[in-house]
């Protein structure tokens, strides 16, 4: 199953309907959707970490994992209020 | 909530669209996973043990956004109990899975499984807590 071709397909489809969607909006719709195209931007980059190559994936890792640790601290600090 | 709740669960189902993380060049796969990624028992410089840290790093993140989203909605208030729990989670998550990274670096399976299985529990643990479980 070719799943790069079916992500890009549901992104388009949600870009497509957000803007409509967004009209009727409060907070929670918003989060909704924003949480929905995590959701498939997280799907795109899994797909894309199958068919990367070892010297490629090695070479992003310290910068995804600086990023990732400081978003953790960051959310950690703001959800202890 | 309701909306919050349809996709939360679709972070545990995504890892399993990738398929199966090829594990050439290990002895044999462990029975540690985190989301579905099998790790190889023994460290060698594999494309798997790159595709597998890759992987859960960008999970991690995908739940941090999501949990962002939850706080700035205001779904998740900061200061109470299960905010907390929430942080305390992600922070035993984010220790593990650098003790993950440093271990792969070392080529140290035995410490790279310990991480990976307390990254998986912590991981579990934040899910639970953020879906109010």
């Amino acid at each position: 199953m070719d799943w790069k071709a079916i992500a890009t397909k549901v992104t388009q489809l949600v870009e497509e309907f957000a803007p409509v969607a967004e009209t009727f909006a409060g907070p929670e719709l918003t989060a909704a959707i924003e949480i929905g195209r995590t959701v498939l931007d997280l799907g795109h980059k899994v797909v894309d970490v199958a068919g990367a190559d070892a010297a490629t994936l090695e070479a992003a890792l310290p910068a995804l994992e600086a990023r990732v640790v400081a978003m953790a601290q960051e959310e950690s600090a703001a959800l202890r209020g | 909530m309701k909306r919050l709740a349809i996709f939360l669960p679709l972070l545990l189902v995504l890892p399993s669209c990738a398929g199966t993380i090829n594990t050439a060049g290990s002895t044999a796969a462990s029975t540690a996973d985190l989301l579905g990624f099998k790790i190889p028992a023994t460290l060698t410089r594999t494309s798997a043990d790159e595709k597998a840290i890759t992987d859960a790093w960008l999970v991690f993140e995908g739940f941090l956004k999501i949990e962002q989203q939850a706080r700035v909605s205001g779904k998740l208030i900061p200061g109470t109990r299960k905010a907390v729990t929430v942080a305390n989670a992600i922070d035993r998550t984010t220790a593990a899975l650098q003790a993950a990274s440093a271990a792969r670096r070392a080529l140290s399976a035995d410490k790279y499984a310990a991480a990976w299985a307390q990254a998986s529990a912590a991981f579990a643990d934040a899910q639970r807590a953020l879906k109010g479980q």
